[in-house]
């Protein structure tokens, strides 16, 4: 396992040093904007929202992404919607990950239905369900 | 970060993400060869301090192969006034 920590923007100037009791007792005076570099304190970012992203688990213990799921993001006023193109499934949250969580939820939903339903579903559903089971797999 | 059910070669990113913006402030990035998917590797990441800029919630995401594992947030509020 090799790691590399890139800090984005500009780092704080400031050395550590390992006198955690040190910085503890001067916390009251510290001024802990004057770390952060300028613009982070000052500025108010748009949101920024990726267009799609992969999606390699679905939060559920029993069912395991076999290939990623591919996730359309658009942003609606104040809201992002998460759609899952191949299940035509989404997900809402006010940021990326309240959405992707819903999406996450609802695609587990959907597994556990069609399912259940197997015998009675439709040809759009059937064909769901096959990408379904293409996809992820219950353990 | 305890990953498991990997097998093979991982381009691996932790970023550190300001939910209200969706900006990222900070990630490392490494690589990871696994070689039995039963086990589980435990991964130790360093951070530098990293800023907070302001009250609201800051999310550690997990990536592999540019792939969304999944998150976890801390909750940043107002120091109270003593």
């Amino acid at each position: 396992m090799v790691t590399k920590i890139q800090q984005l923007g500009q780092p704080p100037a400031v050395q550590l040093d390992d006198e955690g009791v040190a910085y503890h007792q001067q916390f009251q005076e510290i001024l802990l904007s004057g770390l952060m570099p300028p613009e982070y304190v000052t500025e108010d970012w748009p949101l920024a929202v990726p267009d799609q992203v992969l999606l390699g688990t679905v939060r559920d213990g029993r069912l395991r992404v076999q290939s990623p799921i591919r996730v359309k993001l658009t942003q609606e006023g104040q809201n992002i919607i998460a759609k899952a193109v191949e299940f035509n499934e989404f997900g809402f949250g006010e940021n990326l990950s309240e959405a992707l969580v819903d999406l996450q939820h609802a695609i587990a939903e959907l597994y556990f239905t069609l399912e259940k339903e197997h015998d009675r579903l439709g040809r759009d559903l059937q064909r769901v369900w096959a990408k379904l089971q293409k996809k992820i797999h219950k353990l | 970060m305890k990953l498991t059910d990997a097998e093979g070669y991982y381009k691996t990113q932790v970023r550190y993400v300001q939910v209200s913006s969706g900006k990222v402030l900070a990630e490392a990035e490494g690589e990871l060869n696994a070689r039995d998917r039963l086990a589980s590797t435990d991964i130790y990441i360093e951070f530098p301090p990293l800023p907070i800029p302001k009250e609201g919630r800051y999310e550690f995401q997990a990536w592999a192969n540019s792939v969304f594992l999944g998150s976890t947030f801390i909750d940043a509020v107002p120091r109270r006034q003593t």
